[in-house]
């Protein structure tokens, strides 16, 4: 059994390793979503990737390999810039995080009908494959988390602000806000490939609520978070093997174990 | 002759299409204990954001320390607490009141003083949760807690907006006191509130804004103004105010 299970991540040892350098990755973005009531903007997102990722794919021929990312990238980030357009006409954060998800959602499905993508490739950006991910994603994942390391370190004091302040004297929050949009959707669009569109954006709530329902202070609350989402995925991967079930839902279920524990953990606690 | 902390020229603001302030001209002097009065909605904390740079006005001009506002960099000399500042808070919020007062280090690239910081934390008597998540604190706590972080850089300019609402009676005139402590160390004030009757100790100049600046001088002359009333046309609650 051991010997098989060995045999297994053998197999998926790249998808594994991507997927805990992202879900550590995650760990300094995530607190944030949640503290500041924003935590289905990423759902949103992986939606407007989905739109982007269909539209490119159409055109991926005459596309440079190398600019297939970038490319990605633009179309996801211009996207995105909708919800500013929202925010001026006035809807609340969460109206407008849910007209995005559909209206995109719906493009590219739209876009992937039209253009005969409505294939396997298709199921596998949905649902994601930790199978087949390469040396190349692992690359990308140690590059993401570099990137996150850098950019926390940069902006950590101005995203932390938003969090206890609208705004401040002297301070400008729009470069740093722009760059946490930015490493969100590099963070998403890494994601996708391990975890699929539909449940990357779980990796970015569960873990990080229940960090903050224990943690002191903010770097406790990073520091707990990367370790759940890394035993979220150690665990996915166990509970993928041993009842053959599909690796991202495995993952979800497992992190959805934290909440169990964590609520017979508060009813020992008050029973007292 | 002495250059203004804050000079405000013709500033007009407007919301939505609404005039929210209409040429407000002022000055704040080193050494003055300014305090805005005015009626809710008469647009004092919109003058503040004006004057701090966070809302862009119509028209007029601002300076700092006789700098224009978009050229003014030293911000660690304003200390600035927000109207209802705590509220923004959330509950899970599990930054510890150490890390919170100890953030304006890295916002305005200046170290914070370790005497005036522990002086601040037993003037304030905030040792006793310094360690606390800022979402375990109580709203009087997290007042304090914003209140010292204006103060942790030694600010020239202390800037608070309504910096007693949610607190009880006795909490308000400790930190009145303590105010007035500041200010005879040399801290000019600028002071949002409709609590005049505990500032007639310290308080040297009054503003009142309802729109328009209505009055702008010494805390002796507003007392002795005659016709009160006319300055507020629809300030319907100017007979709760004490002169």
């Amino acid at each position: 059994m051991m010997q098989e299970l060995f045999f297994s991540f053998e197999l998926v040892k790249y998808g594994i390793i991507s997927a805990i350098l992202l879900g550590i990755s995650l760990s300094f973005t995530s607190p944030f979503l949640i503290l500041r009531k924003n935590s289905l903007f990423p759902h949103a997102l992986t939606h407007i990737l989905f739109f982007a990722i269909i539209v490119v794919s159409t055109f991926e021929a005459k596309i440079p390999d190398p600019l297939v990312y970038p490319v990605i990238f633009i179309i996801a980030m211009l996207s995105a810039s909708t919800i500013l357009l929202l925010k001026y006409i006035k809807f609340y954060e969460d109206t407008a995080t849910a007209i995005i998800t559909h209206f995109f959602l719906a493009l590219g499905l739209i876009v992937a009908a039209k253009t005969s993508q409505y294939n396997a490739k298709l199921l596998s950006y949905l649902f994601g494959s930790v199978v087949g991910l390469t040396k190349k994603d692992l690359y990308q994942s140690v590059f993401l988390l570099v990137l996150t390391l850098l950019l926390f370190y940069k902006f950590y004091p101005l995203w932390v602000a938003q969090t206890t302040d609208e705004s401040l004297p002297g301070i400008n929050f729009k470069v740093a806000n722009f760059f946490y949009l930015f490493l969100l959707t590099f963070q998403i669009l890494v994601g996708i490939k391990i975890m699929g569109i539909l449940l990357v954006s779980a990796f970015f709530v569960i873990s990080g609520a229940v960090a903050l329902k224990f943690s002191r202070g903010f770097m406790p609350t990073t520091g707990i978070t990367a370790i759940l989402n890394t035993l979220a995925i150690l665990g996915g991967f166990i509970f993928s093997f041993l009842w053959d079930l599909p690796f991202s839902g495995a993952v979800v279920v497992f992190m959805g174990l934290y909440l169990v524990g964590f609520s017979i953990f508060r009813l020992v606690a008050e029973g007292k | 002759m002495e250059t203004p902390l804050i000079q405000v020229k013709n500033l007009y603001f407007s919301y939505e299409g609404h005039v929210v302030l209409k040429d407000i001209s002022l000055e704040v002097k080193q050494g003055d204990f300014l305090a805005i009065i005015g009626p809710n909605g008469g647009g004092k904390s919109t003058l503040i954001k004006c004057v701090l740079g966070i809302l862009k006005p119509l028209k007029g001009e601002v300076f700092l320390w006789g700098e224009p506002l978009d050229k003014f960099k030293d911000w660690y000399k304003i200390g600035y607490v927000p109207q209802r500042a705590g509220e923004i808070v959330d509950y899970l919020n599990p930054i510890t009141v150490k890390e919170f007062l100890k953030l304006p280090e890295k916002w305005y690239g200046k170290k914070i003083k370790k005497e005036l910081f522990e002086q601040l934390l037993d003037k304030f008597g905030v040792r006793s949760f310094l360690n606390k998540r800022l979402g375990e604190l109580s709203y009087g706590q997290l007042q304090r807690a914003y209140i010292i972080r204006a103060l942790v850089l030694e600010p020239e300019l202390l800037i608070l907006d309504e910096p007693s609402v949610g607190l009880d009676f006795f909490s308000q005139d400790a930190f009145y006191q303590l105010l007035g402590e500041f200010y005879q160390r040399g801290l000019t004030i600028v002071l949002i509130t409709h609590e005049t009757w505990l500032l007639t100790k310290w308080v040297n100049k009054v503003a009142c804004v309802n729109q328009r600046l209505f009055f702008h001088g010494t805390h002796e002359s507003f007392c002795t103004l005659s016709t009160k009333k006319e300055f507020f046309s629809d300030y319907h609650k100017i007979e709760h105010i004490h002169w």
